[in-house]
């Protein structure tokens, strides 16, 4: 009744290095997508803090180039880091002035139009200070920030320094 | 049971699995190979636009500055990460900056340069030490290191002075030949003598005209093959016109032949002598046409004493070597060598010993035929070599076209082309190098090497021309002829020619009087000896000009003349670090080392009577000559003065410019002792205006020093005491032994401030306009800040560190120092958390 046996299965031998070959792949596995996960976890929060640079720095950049020189006032909210907020008067493209407010309250940073409420610029803002490099020169002003985000618990954070000198035409 | 069996399997087999997984592997690898794409792709646009960043920004702080303080490159280098287009950068005075912003280190670099414009709105070039001409080019470069390369960003702007003096006045004029017709010259050169800077080149009408500021200037027209023509001292303030004649120089021809001697020939070669008694000797007679002694051997006998060898192979076979027992060991200039396989030789008459017997068999006794000779024999060559260096100084080869042996017909080895022979080399032939490329002389050397056998050798039968050894000496009337090389002449008029095939050369156009002859290769050069003639139209013969001495240079020549237009002699020229002197007629003739050079005349102002002077971009090509790089000196001296804060304390680093009629004519910078010096093209005699260029906020008393210069004069100009001046505080913050790369906001200010904690002030208009200055910075990524503050006085320095926790509540936390900082001066000052 029993035809020949043409063996279909696996052998034992097979099997056991299947099971050996899986458990190396299985055991790598979770390193390999840590790796990953923190490469592109790095990668986004760089690129964005960047971009949050970038931006801010360039958008306070335009902004000041415009303001007239002897309205601008620096201060801090009360009871943040000291030289962190700027209040300017800077003219519009329709010849019409608005007076501008950059500050920063926790790790964020506000803009604020004519006095109204402040809107979020961005987050993850470490750092950012405006100064004078010399006090008698009212058209030279420096801008220095700092982003930091944090990529994962308790592992490296991802940092973007810039500094800009901003001459004020008005 | 047994059913189950029979089913066709679904599974997948191992091979099958195995398969799949190095196909999701590629798929994997391939993703993971893609993020590094895409960091490049963040990371490229970024490097460029900070790059830009930092350009504009380093163009805005230097148009930011005052005309005079943009100072103008002095030293330059090449950054060669660039090769092979690297690009030139300023060393002196302004320096490579090093920047990290987002990580990526930049190197940001300037070159700045003095630039005319001319009527057509062209901007030439100019070099730094000829006087200002109220335009600066500015280029500032940016680079950086990124995926693999080095990237660069440019970027060009110019620099005006606002108070420029207009060029209200002008020249014109034309350039016209003396004598009959008076034609037009072209191409002259009209130049202000007291503003080297303003000059124009005469059209195909002889007319000149430039534009110059008001002023008192002479005039200098000059064209090669006339003699330069000075105007008088003219006063402009409008349009001034001068007409130039200029003579032209007469000239003549200088005719010559150039040869090379540099190595040893083969100066006859003798395979079998037939004498008298019936032995056959043969030798290889060596001449030395070299101006030097060559050592043969290192020692005298046989064993490892080879220096200079001799070789003979036969058409077909392998090359036979010889041993040599040396009997002399050195052949002096004009000398001959005699190898032979026998101690004494007999031909024609005459007896010599040999300098060097060879063997082929460990018996030097014995006559060895090592040359095959006989009618019919085989065609071959034998070779003069140096051992120890496998370097080939001659070979001659003979054919035998009709020997009857196919196989033995031609030499292995000949220079252009083998001696032709029917039935080969026979006894009692012998081959004999030419005295010149018309045959043999007896007493003169056998020297004639345009290295083709067939024209340089003879061939007689029986032997008439007698064997030479080390005790015969006769005088080399050719050499190799120096097709092609570079011949010129120190006259200034005549334009350089080349030596033809057989080395002869013409040399026409050279101005009357006795100039030194100079001829050259890529190897070597003559500096000839004195040729011409006093009368227009004379033909002076050169003779045979030999090229002995090793040659590793270009030449440059020119002349060196006063305002006058006479040569000024002993004046100093330099390019790269070779100098040479200008001849009594101020012509000078500098050896360079092949390249672009800049030729500077009057180097460093060793003489102190005159200014120096300098011509960029010469290029120098080996053994070639770059005619006419000829400079016009000022009388010139030196301006002096010391610029001191206080009376007592040096002020470093601040440069001071000297006007003459408000044209900037030269600058200087105080060293770290206080002292400046101004000197260049642009201080000339005359009444000088010296000012030093201040910052914002400093003041000099006295403003201004006058002094008049007289030729060869360093003038002490007086002492500037210089209020306000800047120094700097500058140092480290650091948090729990760490740089804190996130900023720290630094205050410096002579009040003290307080509050609890401690705050900056409001900077509102009303602190900005008070008596008390404030200083602020931030922190840089590298945990170091610099902050330059008003010298002489003490001020209290305030820093503030900001952290966060983790409800975004910040904790202030301020350090306190104070320090006094003088004009200058640069104090440390750490803070630590």
């Amino acid at each position: 009744m029993v035809t020949p046996r043409s063996r279909k299965g696996y052998s034992l031998m097979e099997l056991m290095l299947v099971v050996a070959i899986l458990g190396v792949i299985v055991s790598a596995a979770p390193r390999m997508f840590t790796g990953i996960y923190r490469f592109t976890r790095m990668i986004t929060a760089k690129a964005e803090i960047q971009k949050n640079a970038r931006g801010t720095l360039s958008n306070i950049n335009r902004g000041l180039r415009q303001a007239q020189a002897s309205s601008i006032l620096v201060d801090q909210v009360s009871g943040q880091p000291p030289h962190s907020r700027i209040t300017f008067t800077r003219y519009k493209t329709d010849g019409s002035t608005e007076v501008v407010s950059y500050y920063q309250s926790g790790k964020k940073l506000y803009m604020s139009t004519n006095l109204a409420a402040g809107k979020k610029v961005c987050d993850d803002l470490r750092y950012i200070a405006f100064t004078y490099p010399k006090s008698d020169d009212s058209y030279i002003v420096s801008i220095s920030v700092t982003f930091e985000k944090a990529t994962y618990e308790g592992a490296a954070k991802a940092l973007q320094m810039a500094v800009e000198k901003v001459r004020v035409m008005n | 049971m047994a059913r189950i069996f029979e089913k066709n399997r679904k599974g997948v087999t191992l091979v099958e699995l195995m398969a799949a997984t190095v196909i999701i592997s590629v798929g994997v690898l391939g993703m993971v190979g893609a993020f590094r794409y895409i960091n490049f792709g963040i990371q490229a646009p970024k490097g460029r636009s900070l790059a830009n960043n930092l350009a504009q920004e380093k163009i805005e702080v230097l148009k930011n500055k005052s005309y005079f303080r943009v100072m103008v490159t002095t030293a330059t280098d090449l950054d060669h990460n660039f090769d092979p287009d690297a690009y030139e950068y300023d060393t002196y005075p302004n320096g490579s900056e090093a920047l990290n912003v987002g990580g990526i280190n930049f190197t940001r670099r300037v070159w700045i340069r003095k630039v005319s414009e001319n009527s057509d709105g062209e901007l030439t070039l100019l070099n730094w030490n000829l006087p200002d001409t109220g335009l600066k080019e500015i280029i500032v470069y940016v680079s950086w290191f990124e995926g693999g390369s080095w990237k660069k960003v440019e970027l060009r702007n110019l620099r005006g002075n606002p108070d420029r003096t207009n060029l209200n006045a002008m020249f014109t004029g034309t350039v016209l030949e003396a004598g009959t017709g008076t034609p037009p010259i072209q191409g002259a050169i009209v130049r202000a003598q007291e503003n080297p800077a303003r000059y124009d080149t005469t059209d195909a009408s002889g007319a000149y005209g430039f534009a110059i500021e008001a002023g008192s200037y002479t005039l200098q027209a000059s064209r090669q093959g006339f003699f330069s023509s000075v105007s008088p001292l003219y006063i402009v303030s409008a349009t001034q016109n001068h007409a130039f004649t200029l003579t032209r120089m007469s000239s003549g021809t200088i005719t010559g032949t150039a040869w090379l001697r540099d190595h040893l020939v083969i100066s006859q070669v003798v395979g079998s002598s037939m004498t008298s008694s019936g032995q056959e000797h043969e030798w290889v007679e060596v001449y030395n046409p070299t101006t030097w002694t060559w050592t043969m051997a290192t020692g005298l006998g046989a064993g490892a004493n080879d220096e200079v060898v001799i070789s003979y192979t036969e058409s077909g076979e392998a090359e036979d070597k010889p041993d040599f027992d040396y009997r002399t060991v050195s052949l002096a200039p004009g000398s001959y060598y005699l190898f032979a396989n026998t101690g004494t030789v007999t031909a024609a008459g005459v007896t010599r010993t040999a300098d060097a017997v060879y063997d082929m068999d460990s018996d030097f006794g014995n006559l060895d035929n090592m040359i095959q000779t006989g009618g019919p024999s085989s065609g071959g060559h034998v070779l003069l070599g140096i051992e120890s260096l496998g370097q080939i100084l001659d070979i001659v080869g003979w054919n035998a076209t009709d020997n009857g042996i196919s196989s033995k017909r031609t030499a292995q080895r000949y220079e252009g082309q083998a001696i032709v022979q029917s039935i080969g080399f026979e006894l009692g032939e012998e081959y004999t190098r030419k005295t010149t490329s018309s045959g043999v002389s007896p007493g003169y050397g056998r020297c004639y090497d345009s290295n083709n056998n067939e024209n340089d050798i003879v061939d007689a039968k029986p032997i008439t021309n007698p064997p030479h050894n080390s005790a015969d000496s006769e005088v080399c009337d050719s050499g190799t002829p120096a097709a092609g090389a570079p011949v010129f002449a120190s006259d200034g008029l005549s334009s350089s020619t080349q030596a033809a095939a057989s080395g002869a050369f013409t040399l026409s156009g050279v101005a009357t009087g006795y100039w030194t002859l100079y001829v050259s290769s890529g190897m070597s050069v003559s500096t000839g000896g004195v040729y011409g003639g006093a009368s227009s139209g004379f033909a002076a013969d050169a003779g045979s000009v030999v090229l002995s001495t090793d040659n590793v240079f270009g030449f440059i020549t020119g002349v060196v003349t006063g305002i006058t237009g006479a040569g000024i002699p002993d004046i100093k020229v330099a390019a790269g670090s070779r100098q040479a002197s200008t001849g009594s007629n101020g012509r000078y003739l500098l050896p360079a080392d092949p390249g672009e050079q800049t030729v500077w005349a009057n180097y460093h102002t060793d003489n102190t009577s005159y200014i120096e002077t300098s011509s960029m971009g010469v290029t120098v090509e080996l053994g070639r000559i770059t005619e006419n790089v000829d400079f016009v000196l000022q009388p010139g001296g030196k301006l002096r003065g010391w610029i001191t804060t206080n009376g007592t304390d040096p002020l470093p680093n601040v440069p001071v410019s000297a006007f003459e009629s408000s044209v900037e004519q030269g600058n200087g910078i105080t060293d770290a002792n206080g002292y400046f010096l101004i000197w260049g093209t642009g201080i000339s005699t005359g009444t000088y205006d010296v000012v030093p260029q201040l910052e914002d906020g400093e003041s000099s008393s006295p403003s201004t020093h006058t002094v008049a210069l007289v030729a060869g004069d360093t003038a002490f100009v007086g002492t500037f005491t210089v209020t306000g001046a800047m120094g700097s505080i500058r140092g480290s913050v650091t948090a729990g032994g760490v740089n804190i790369n996130t900023g720290v906001l630094i205050y410096a200010t002579t009040t003290t401030l307080t509050g609890s904690p401690i705050m900056p002030p409001t900077m509102d208009p009303t602190t900005r306009a008070g008596s008390v200055k404030y200083y602020a910075v931030s922190s840089n990524a590298q945990g170091a800040y610099d902050l330059p503050v008003r010298g002489g006085s003490a001020y209290n320095i305030y820093a503030w560190y900001t952290t966060w926790d983790s409800n975004e509540a910040a904790t202030i936390s301020v350090r306190q120092s104070t320090a006094a900082v003088a004009a200058g001066q640069i104090v440390t000052e750490n803070f630590s958390w």
